[in-house]
């Protein structure tokens, strides 16, 4: 218990700063991106406007894996609870309020091979695939607040 | 019984898609499911096929390919598109990799959605 609850913490520190970086990158690519198709054709040769997509999918992406993988695992074991698939362990945070919905996460993580630009022939699809993961990065935030949250309170974790 | 029957049956036989109907590797079930939540997310004007390695019989287990085609163009194709794989996802377990592409009736046909379209079953 005392390792479970030591990894908890040190997950919490790793997270907070990934939604630190995340929310970060999130506002500086909102500066950035063009509205329209035709704007984002000129603009996907200036490498400023691709690093930060770049940036921005690393982090949508690894900050998804560190709650859905590592954190969600971890905190439901320490908390008591049986741990099992990702969409398992998904459920029951749903049930504890802790996310919002199972279904949003699988879009999120669908997401990422959209965000990819070199793939992407429909530059459309493109902007809706950066508006999508945008509005899922609140969504990301939150879930971390309330893990940590609950770890805080309920499962006696030191501040992090 | 007559030669000739014999040759009408037989001919009757190799040209009945019971037997020359290429075999999906999904269940009934999988079918269903998927039939069902295109159908819900998509509406009638989807029709969706299968194809990739679950319509080839020389291959085992793999992703599920799917191919749906659309009469008219719309504005939440990706929101859709994800949305139908997170359900199938969730319907099926969570241990299938699942792969969709969406094609629009008199637009630009990629590479790959001619491939699929060639090659794909319909369920």
């Amino acid at each position: 218990m005392i390792q479970s609850k030591e990894r908890l913490k040190q997950l919490l520190s790793i997270t907070q700063k990934e939604s630190l970086h995340l929310k970060a990158v999130s506002q500086r690519l909102k500066k950035i991106l063009p509205k329209t198709e035709d704007e984002l054709r000129e603009k996907l040769n200036e490498p400023q406007l691709i690093d930060t997509l770049e940036s921005f999918t690393a982090k949508f992406s690894r900050m998804q894996d560190t709650i859905a993988d590592k954190l969600l695992p971890i905190f439901l074991s320490t908390a008591g609870e049986n741990i099992g698939t990702v969409i398992e362990n998904l459920n029951r945070a749903e049930k504890l309020s802790l996310i919002s919905d199972t279904q949003q996460w699988l879009v999120a993580r669908g997401l990422r091979n959209k965000l990819v630009h070199e793939y992407i022939e429909d530059l459309q699809e493109l902007l809706d695939a950066v508006e999508l993961a945008q509005q899922f990065v609140n969504e990301l935030i939150h879930s971390f607040e309330a893990i940590q949250s609950y770890s805080l309170k309920q499962l006696r974790i030191q501040q992090v | 019984m007559e030669k000739q029957t014999v040759h009408s049956l037989i001919s009757i036989l190799i040209t009945s898609p019971l037997i020359f109907n290429k075999y999906m590797r999904i269940t009934e079930q999988q079918k269903n499911i998927i039939k069902e939540n295109v159908n819900k997310i998509f509406g009638s004007q989807a029709e969706v096929l299968l194809f990739g390695s679950r319509v080839d019989d020389n291959q085992r287990g793999g992703d599920i390919d799917l191919l749906i085609k659309l009469e008219y163009a719309d504005k939440e194709l990706l929101k859709k598109n994800l949305n139908l794989n997170a359900v199938l996802q969730i319907a099926m377990g969570g241990l299938q990799k699942i792969d969709i592409i969406t094609h629009v009736k008199h637009t630009a046909p990629t590479a790959l959605y001619k491939s699929a379209s060639r090659t794909g079953i319909k369920l």
